[in-house]
């Protein structure tokens, strides 16, 4: 069981997401933007956080690395929704290890099990 | 005036001569009687002295050797011959007549016994030479014998003058004679020298007409020949200048044909000769690469091209080593634009082995790369804009299909959920194909006539459905006797129907859509109203651009594509007319769009 925060500024994939994810027994918070994301950060640890990259106030992107040098995530597990290729997201995001790129449309399955396997190699590699 | 001039020198001369002639004839003359006197006085003188005293003198009745002398003497010079004895005493005398012996003592000295001496003319009478010897007894001179002649003058020499008269005459006559008879041969001459002149001072040249004989004939002739050689020779000349001149026009008429193109020509363009220097440039270069066509005629690139990659590329076509006989291209940034340069040989159709020189065209593609930039941000936010609701889409039905799907709440939202998003997929590609059909240009407009009483009503009925339920008031506000419009209905209504759809969206919660039209002379203005969140200043001049979202977190969080307005405006303005934006921020704005009344057929793209 992980605490994972989803972030999108459509409340319907925030809304099926966390349905997913509770189904895998995960603790489950959502954000419609990034703003409202960073305060839940700021409030208490996440181990992973699930984020869209066009979002109001706050952007995707802008939020990981916030979370990363402003609030000293570093073992956040990062998992960023785009529907954009562009390299200049990729690369900004890239410098925030670790992270992985999440192609929209989402599969929801596809997604609660790349989670599932972060955490997993994570944990063991704690173990070790 | 100058050949008569000549003339009388001629004249002059000859008379000169023959007054020189006949004086040094005349002394001749008196020269030779004078000797000829001299030499018989001497001889006679000596001769008689040798006679003795006795005889000489003769007796009375007896004639003398002197008397002799006077009488067998025909010399008209002959004066006298006397013997005188040394006191100087006349002992005989003869006599010319006329003439008397001068008196005078003999010389004592026996060295000048023999001599002669002159005397003197006196009273009228002419000079006298006198030839004197001694007649001798023994040793002893006894006597003297004189004898006197007349000096020969200029008359004696004038005696001859018949001869010498007729001579000079004849030279005299032949002078002047020489000299008509030369004017005569000259004067075809003179004429032909006047005609010569005014041949000159002519325009043309013609054969000058001589009368004339012998020489002058034959040089008249070879004259002529001379001028009519020369006038075909010019004519000759002169029809290749016109030839030259025609076929000089023809080339620069094609010569500036060409110029002409190669000036009318979008691009920028430069002709290089085979040695690479720049043979002709155009004005619109300037803009392109900022050198002056002037700076840059005449010159190799190396000396006026101020980009090095320009300068290496346009290497290859020029100079001595193998050139390149094929076209290149080359881009390159400069002050912001993007050139893009293309050097292609100009080989002659007759198929010369090397490039004759290159054409170089430089063309401004920054518009082009930055609509293909624009075109692919475009296609990056369709994507982006269509794969949000296929995203919702794609997570529904898995979830349906998952344990959740068992509950009957959450297929029932679902369902409403995806039925929302198929609408907006719709819409959104609704907007596209509307958009693409704009763009492209290819596509007149439909136009049909529209009565907006109805065709408004219905465009907010079928908003309106959705917005109800965020209990938005609505308001239709058309008078009926408002003049029917000639429009794309189609497209109209896609315009009408986003700038409803934006008045809902960022409506606020119980605010109101007013949706009226108005006649204003010329156009129809069609003007949604809405009480919502209002455009800042610094919106308004891009809430028109494709793609433009507000960052507000109000406009964010409504959604959208930022398409709608970019469309109607493009809509409007294919119908020649205009949209306005009318705006309080939190207190609602105001789009018009004002539309001519008659369409103006050249205000359409087509």
């Amino acid at each position: 069981m992980a605490h994972i925060l989803v972030v999108d500024d459509e409340a319907h994939v925030t809304r099926v997401t966390r349905m997913a994810l509770e189904r895998a027994g995960h603790q489950v918070a959502v954000a419609s933007d990034g703003a409202e994301a960073f305060a839940l950060l700021e409030a208490q640890p996440f181990d992973v956080l699930i984020t869209d990259i066009t979002m109001p106030r706050l952007g995707g992107i802008e939020l990981c690395e916030k979370a990363r040098h402003e609030l000293g995530h570093t073992n956040l597990h990062l998992f960023v929704m785009t529907s954009r290729v562009e390299n200049e997201f990729r690369d900004r995001a890239k410098r925030l290890e670790p992270v992985e790129f999440v192609e929209k449309p989402v599969s929801l399955r596809r997604l609660v099990a790349r989670v599932g396997a972060r955490l997993e190699t994570t944990s063991s590699r704690d173990a070790e | 005036m100058t050949s008569e001039r000549f003339g009388l020198m001629v004249i002059g001369s000859a008379l000169l001569v023959i007054v020189a002639v006949a004086g040094l004839l005349l002394g001749l003359q008196r020269d030779a009687r004078r000797e000829q006197a001299r030499a018989q006085g001497v001889s006679l003188v000596r001769l008689l002295s040798r006679v003795p005293l006795e005889q000489l003198l003769g007796g009375a009745g007896v004639q003398g050797p002197l008397q002799l002398i006077k009488h067998s003497q025909g010399n008209p010079d002959f004066a006298y011959a006397a013997v005188v004895d040394p006191g100087g005493r006349i002992l005989a005398e003869v006599t010319a007549p006329g003439a008397i012996v001068p008196t005078r003592p003999p010389a004592a000295e026996p060295s000048a016994w023999i001599g002669e001496r002159s005397i003197e003319a006196s009273d009228g009478g002419a000079a006298l030479r006198e030839f004197h010897a001694p007649v001798l007894a023994g040793s002893a001179r006894v006597a003297e014998l004189r004898m006197g002649f007349r000096e020969p003058g200029w008359l004696v020499a004038l005696a001859q003058v018949p001869l010498l008269a007729s001579m000079a005459l004849l030279i005299f006559l032949l002078a002047p004679l020489s000299y008509f008879l030369l004017r005569r041969e000259v004067s075809p001459l003179a004429t032909a020298n006047a005609k010569i002149q005014r041949l000159l001072e002519g325009e043309h040249l013609e054969p000058v007409r001589i009368e004339a004989t012998g020489v002058l004939a034959e040089f008249a002739e070879r004259f002529n020949s001379l001028v009519s050689l020369a006038e075909s020779r010019v004519r000759a000349l002169e029809s290749r200048e016109m030839d030259l001149l025609a076929s000089s026009k023809v080339l620069s008429y094609r010569t500036h044909r060409l110029e002409a193109v190669l000036e009318g020509l979008p691009d920028g363009a430069l002709v290089l000769d085979e040695t690479g220097a720049v043979s002709f440039a155009n004005a619109k270069l300037e803009a392109l690469l900022g050198v002056a066509p002037e700076a840059a005629r005449g010159r190799p690139p190396r000396e006026w091209c101020p980009d090095p990659s320009l300068v290496s590329f346009l290497a290859f076509y020029a100079g001595d080593g193998p050139r390149l006989a094929r076209s290149e291209r080359l881009e390159l940034e400069r002050s912001e634009k993007r050139l893009q340069v293309g050097a292609h040989p100009l080989v002659a159709p007759n198929g010369g082995p090397e490039p004759a020189g290159t054409l170089v065209l430089v063309r401004d593609v920054t518009a082009e790369r930055l609509s293909a930039r624009s075109q692919a941000e475009f296609v990056s936010h369709v994507a982006h804009e269509l794969k949000a609701p296929l995203n919702v889409l794609a997570m529904y039905s898995e979830t349906l299909l998952g344990k959740d799907g068992a509950s009957e709440d959450f297929r029932i939202e679902a369902c409403n959920v995806i039925q929302d998003e198929v609408e907006r997929l719709t819409a959104l590609i609704n907007t596209m194909l509307s958009i693409a059909r704009l763009e492209t240009g290819a596509v007149s407009l439909e136009r049909q006539r529209v009565r907006l009483p109805e065709f408004l009503q219905d465009a907010l009925d079928a908003a309106s459905r959705g917005g109800r339920r965020a209990g938005l008031r609505f308001e239709l506000c058309v008078p009926r006797e408002i003049p029917a419009i000639h429009v794309d209905k189609e497209l109209l209504r896609v315009a009408v129907n986003n700038l409803l759809t934006n008045a809902i969206k960022y409506n606020q919660d119980a605010g109101e859509v007013v949706l009226s039209a108005e006649d204003s002379g010329d156009h129809i203005t069609i003007r949604v109203r809405d009480t919502g969140i209002g455009i800042t200043p610094e919106e308004r001049g891009r809430i028109f651009e494709k793609f433009y979202r507000s960052d507000r977190e109000e406009a964010r969080r409504r959604g959208g594509h930022g398409l709608g307005l970019s469309l109607a405006r493009e809509i409007v303005e294919r119908h020649g007319g205009r949209i306005e934006v009318e705006s309080t921020p939190d207190q609602g704005s105001a789009f018009l769009l004002v539309l001519p009344k008659t369409p103006a057929l050249n205000q359409e793209v087509v």
